[in-house]
C-alpha cells in the first residue's frame, strides 16, 4: 500500500484535523572547515505547516520550499552564520550533497526544531535517498484522544508502526507528573515554613512591644486598633518580601537564560506571565497577613494592667 | 449632683485558687472640681483603687459612677475611648514610647482618638512642656532624657486630651523637690481653671497637705477622710503630722 493510501485514510477520519507526511533524516552543514550536524526534514503543504506552523514563525523570508529553496532554524542560523539568501553545502550521511539555498529562517521556540533544514518532501527523498517516506505527522482534534485514537490505528494497519504523543513521551510524561507534585510540594513547605518565620518575628515584636502596647491601649486605644498595627505590619512585611522575591526570581531566571544560551537554549519557551509573579506575591503577602492574626490576637487580648503592675 | 466621681461597694479581690482580697465594701463621693490625695501604707490598695476608679481594671464587685454616668454598662471598646476622652493617667514609671520624641510622645493619646493634630493642639503642647521646663527638649527621644524629663513629658501627655479626670499614681516620685514643685503647681492651675479633677496617690506629706482631700486607705478600707472645706487647711496639715510613721515608713517601701 502506498504512502498515499495512508494519508487519504486519516485524511478521512473526523477526529483528524491533518496528517502531514514526512521524510527525516540527519545532515551536516559545511561551511569552510566546518560541519554543523542539523536535521532534516522534508514536507508538503500547507500540511506540515498546520503542525509545525512555520509560517507564522518566520524570522525572516517567506515559506516556499521547492527544489533547492530551503528554510533553516535560528539555531543552525546562528551556529553556522548564515543567513536569509545564501547558499550553502548540505551533506547528508552518506557523504554526498548539494548546495541549497535559505529561503527563510524560522523560530519554533524549542533547541531541536530550531536546528531543522526543511525542504519539500520530494527534494528530501531524492537527497536523503529514500524511497518511500518515514513519517506520518498527525494531528489530532482533541489532544487526550490520540492514545484512542492510535490503538484504532493500530488496529487497521499492522505494517505501520503508530505512536501516540503519549507513548512517544512517555518518560518525559512521567517525569513532568512527578517535577510537577514535587514542585507543589516544595512550593507548600516553603510558603509554610515563611509563614511560621513571619509569625514568629511578629511574635517576638509583640512580646517585645508589649510595654508600649499595654501604655497605649491605657491611654485608649482599643483592642481592633492594637491587633490592627500587627495585621498591616504583617502584611507589609509579606509585600515587601513579595516584591524583594519577585526582583531576585527574575533576576535569576535572566541567569539562568545567560547560562544557558552557550548550549543553545533552554529546550523548551520559558514563558513569564503577570500570573505567574502576580499570584506568588499574593500568596506571600496573604500568608504573612495570616502570619500576624497570632500576635495580634496576642495584642488585642493584652490587659494594660500586666504591664503597669510590672513596669 | 455635682460629684464627679461615686463609689458603691467596690470589692477587689486576686487570685483563682487562693483569693485575696485588696479591696473592701469602698463607699466614696468625690466633688467636681477638686484635688484628692490618697495615702496609705505600702501594700494598703492605693494603686488598685486608682486603676479601678481610671476604668484600667474592672472591680469584683461594685458601681462606679464617673461624671453622673454609670460606667458599668460599658463594654471594653467604650471603656477604652472613654479612657482617652476623659481621663489623664500618670502613672509611677512613665512608659514613653522610644520610638517617638518627646513632642510626639505627648500628642499621642490625640492620635489615638482623632488623629493627626492641628496647629492647636500642638501649641498646647509645647505650652504644657514649658510650663514644666521640658519646652527644650520637644525634639529628643525619651533615652536621651533624664529620668524626671521623662516623667514630664509624661505628664504633659496625660493633660493633651484635656481630661475630665486627671489620675496620678506618685508621679513626682522620682522628681526633685523644685520639678515637684513646678509639676504640681502646673497641676493645680490645671484643676483650678479648666476644672478638671485630680486624683493622685502619693507619699509625700507636703503635697497631700496642698490638697482638697485626704483619703487614708489602711488594709483596702478607707481609714481616715480630711476635708479641707470643712475642717481649714491647718486643721489638715496637723492631722497629716500624725501620719508621720506612715508617710516614712511607706517612702522606705516604695
Ligand atoms: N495582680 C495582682 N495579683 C495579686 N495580688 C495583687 C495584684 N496586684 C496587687 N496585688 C496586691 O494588692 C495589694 C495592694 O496593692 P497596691 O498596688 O494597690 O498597693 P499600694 O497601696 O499601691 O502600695 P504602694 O504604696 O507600695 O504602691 C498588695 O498586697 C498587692 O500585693
Ligand atoms: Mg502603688
Amino acid at each position: 500500500m502506498s504512502w498515499q493510501r495512508y494519508v487519504d485514510y486519516m485524511d478521512g477520519m473526523k477526529e483528524i484535523t491533518v496528517a502531514a507526511p514526512m521524510v527525516n533524516g540527519n545532515g551536516y552543514i559545511e561551511k569552510g572547515r566546518s560541519s554543523f550536524p542539523v536535521i532534516i526534514k522534508g514536507i508538503t503543504l500547507p500540511e506540515a505547516d498546520v503542525i509545525y506552523k512555520f509560517k507564522n514563525n518566520l524570522v525572516t523570508g517567506d515559506l516556499r520550499p521547492g527544489g533547492n529553496n530551503v528554510l533553516i532554524g535560528v539555531a543552525s542560523s546562528e551556529k553556522s552564520g548564515l543567513q536569509a539568501g545564501d547558499t550553502f553545502y548540505l551533506r547528508n550521511q552518506k557523504g554526498s550533497g548539494d548546495y541549497f539555498i535559505i529561503q527563510g529562517i524560522f523560530d519554533l521556540g524549542s533547541s531541536a526544531a530550531n536546528n531543522m533544514v526543511v525542504m519539500s518532501l520530494d527534494r528530501a527523498r531524492t537527497f536523503l535517498d529514500i524511497t518511500g517516506i518515514s513519517a506520518i505527522e498527525i494531528q489530532v482534534h482533541d489532544v487526550f484522544a490520540a492514545d484512542g485514537l492510535a490503538k484504532e490505528l493500530r488496529g487497521s494497519f499492522s505494517q505501520v508502526k503508530v505512536e501516540s504523543w503519549q507513548e512517544r513521551n512517555k518518560e518525559l510524561l512521567s517525569g513532568l507528573r512527578a517535577q510537577d507534585t514535587s514542585s507543589v510540594m516544595i512550593q507548600f513547605f516553603v510558603l509554610l515554613s515563611i509563614t511560621l518565620g513571619i509569625a514568629s518575628v511578629l511574635a517576638i515584636i509583640a512580646i517585645q512591644k508589649s510595654r508600649q502596647l499595654g501604655i497605649l491601649k491605657a491611654m485608649g486605644t482599643n483592642d481592633k486598633s492594637a491587633a490592627r498595627i500587627f495585621i498591616i505590619q504583617g502584611f507589609s512585611m509579606g509585600f515587601a518580601g513579595a516584591l524583594v522575591d519577585i526582583l531576585l526570581g527574575l533576576g535569576m531566571t535572566e541567569l539562568f537564560m545567560f547560562g544557558t544560551k552557550s548550549s543553545g537554549g533552554p529546550t523548551y519557551e520559558l514563558k513569564i506571565t503577570l500570573a505567574n509573579i502576580l499570584l506568588p506575591a499574593v500568596l506571600a503577602a496573604a500568608s504573612a497577613t495570616v502570619a500576624a492574626l497570632v500576635p495580634a490576637r496576642r495584642a488585642a487580648g493584652l490587659n494594660p494592667m500586666e504591664v503597669i503592675r510590672n513596669g | 449632683m455635682d460629684d464627679i466621681i461615686v463609689l458603691n461597694k467596690i470589692n477587689k479581690s486576686y487570685g483563682d485558687e487562693v483569693v485575696v482580697q485588696v479591696l473592701f465594701d469602698i463607699d466614696l463621693s468625690i466633688k467636681s472640681g477638686q484635688f484628692t490625695a490618697f495615702i496609705g501604707p505600702s501594700g494598703s490598695g492605693k494603686s488598685t483603687l486608682l486603676n479601678i476608679i481610671g476604668l484600667l481594671e474592672a472591680p469584683t464587685s461594685g458601681k462606679i459612677i464617673l461624671d453622673n454616668q454609670d460606667i458599668s454598662g460599658l463594654d471594653k471598646n467604650e471603656l477604652a475611648t472613654y479612657r482617652n476622652e476623659k481621663i489623664g493617667f500618670i502613672f509611677q514609671f512613665h512608659y514613653l514610647l522610644p520610638e517617638f520624641t518627646a513632642l510626639e510622645n505627648i500628642l499621642i493619646p490625640y492620635w489615638i482618638g482623632k488623629g493627626k493634630p492641628p496647629k492647636e493642639v500642638i501649641d498646647q503642647a509645647v505650652y504644657l512642656m514649658e510650663r514644666i521646663g521640658i519646652k527644650q527638649y520637644g525634639g529628643k527621644y525619651p533615652n536621651q532624657l533624664s529620668g524626671g524629663q521623662q516623667q514630664r513629658v509624661a505628664i504633659a501627655r496625660s493633660l493633651i486630651n484635656r481630661p475630665r479626670i486627671i489620675f496620678a499614681d506618685e508621679p513626682t516620685g522620682n522628681l526633685d523637690s523644685k520639678t515637684s514643685g513646678m509639676v504640681m503647681e502646673l497641676l493645680r492651675e490645671i484643676v483650678r481653671e479648666d476644672k478638671t479633677n485630680l486624683v493622685m496617690v502619693t507619699h509625700d506629706r507636703d503635697i497631700a497637705a496642698g490638697a482638697d482631700r485626704v483619703i487614708e486607705i489602711v488594709d483596702g478600707r478607707i481609714n481616715c477622710d480630711f476635708t479641707v472645706d470643712r475642717m481649714g487647711r491647718k486643721e489638715v496639715r496637723r492631722e497629716l503630722e500624725h501620719l508621720a510613721c506612715i508617710f516614712s515608713g511607706a517612702a522606705g517601701g516604695q
